[in-house]
């Protein structure tokens, strides 16, 4: 029975070696038909990823649905769109403890629907942050005028 | 017993994997757009006018010059309508002779400007129809005025402007004026 317990124990810890925590909500403000949010401070998604040891993790984002009126207008796929602006020692010149894997380094890349694997982390200490900025790329001509919202989600696998 | 135990370890570890943070996010749309821009068949911003050639009497032409491309523009999220009239009828201005009313025609063309050549959401007349001093409405958004289509770039409808020319009509330059109107 003790050998049962730890084993799962174990298997427990090694299960949640890395937490990851966000910011929760997130208003970009108004924008204009036929023109963009470029990333301003109110985009900042701020992950915050904490663990139990070291190792590696792989960060997956995806949303469920695009940008969505109440109306049920949508904005076009592709239109919301991330890149990494921070990460825990880039003051210090610190290179980026892992890998991009859409896009390149400064490169806007498209949320994507569904659970994506969108950043790996080669080595995590206890606090470690990545702030991801926002943009939408442009609102087309016709788009009708409301608010339009989603769900970003985020979750951390250990790779 | 261990079953249990196994069970109730298995749902925890289910239970530690599945727990994605999420964001809401949202962003307020605004501005507001209801215009109509003329085009000619290749994209081009439209002159205002065309020159439909020279017509025998007795014909009716579509030539293939008298193409115009309607950019109807609209975000308000409702049915819109593009209406063609007559407003000044094609007349000689040297010998003040003038062709009938109805005597200018426009007939649908399928779209070429929507990805993939993509069907038009809405109605387009497809038959010639004469255009006279009443409005004509020569294509219907759809409900929601289109949504969607194009990717909310707005619907371009492509309009073919011939002229049916009477039996016994007069040799002439005749010229006159066709308005369209973007509505709701």
């Amino acid at each position: 029975m003790k050998k049962i317990f730890l084993i799962l124990a174990i298997l427990s810890m090694w299960a949640q070696a890395h937490d990851i925590t966000v910011s929760n909500i997130i208003d970009l403000g108004a924008v204009y038909i036929d023109s963009g949010f470029y990333g301003d401070p109110p985009g900042n998604i701020e992950l915050s990823i904490t663990t139990t040891g070291t190792g590696q993790a792989v960060i997956h984002a995806g949303i469920d649905e695009r940008l969505t009126s109440a109306e049920n207008f949508q904005l076009p796929a592709d239109s919301l769109q991330w890149q990494v602006y921070y990460w825990t020692g880039k003051e210090l010149n610190q290179p980026f403890k892992g890998e991009i894997l859409q896009g390149g380094a400064s490169s806007w890349v498209p949320y994507r629907r569904g659970s994506v694997p969108i950043i790996r982390i080669n080595e995590v200490v206890n606090n470690y942050k990545i702030q991801l900025g926002t943009t939408i790329r442009r609102v087309p001509a016709v788009q009708p005028n409301g608010r339009y919202t989603t769900k970003v989600n985020f979750e951390i696998d250990d790779f | 017993m261990l079953k249990k135990f196994l069970f109730s370890g298995v749902l925890l570890m289910a239970l530690a994997l599945a727990a994605p943070q999420s964001v809401d996010l949202s962003v307020s749309v605004v501005g507001g757009i209801f215009a109509l821009e003329l085009q000619d068949a290749n994209a081009f911003p439209a002159a205002g006018s065309f020159d439909l050639g020279s017509l025998e009497p007795g014909a009716a032409e579509f030539p293939v010059n008298g193409v115009i491309v309607a950019g109807c523009k609209s975000n308000t999220g409702r049915q819109w309508f593009l209406q063609a009239e007559q407003v000044a009828p094609l007349t000689d201005p040297t010998t003040g002779v003038r062709l009938p009313d109805g005597s200018i025609l426009v007939r649908g063309l399928l779209s070429s400007r929507s990805p993939g050549g993509q069907d038009l959401p809405g109605n387009l007349i497809a038959a010639e129809q004469r255009i006279t001093a009443r409005p004509l409405t020569v294509y219907s958004s759809t409900f929601r005025g289109d949504a969607g289509f194009n990717n909310y770039e707005g619907t371009y409808v492509p309009l073919n402007f011939g002229v049916r020319v009477p039996g016994a009509m007069p040799q002439g330059s005749y010229a006159g004026r066709v308005l369209l109107t973007l509505t709701e």
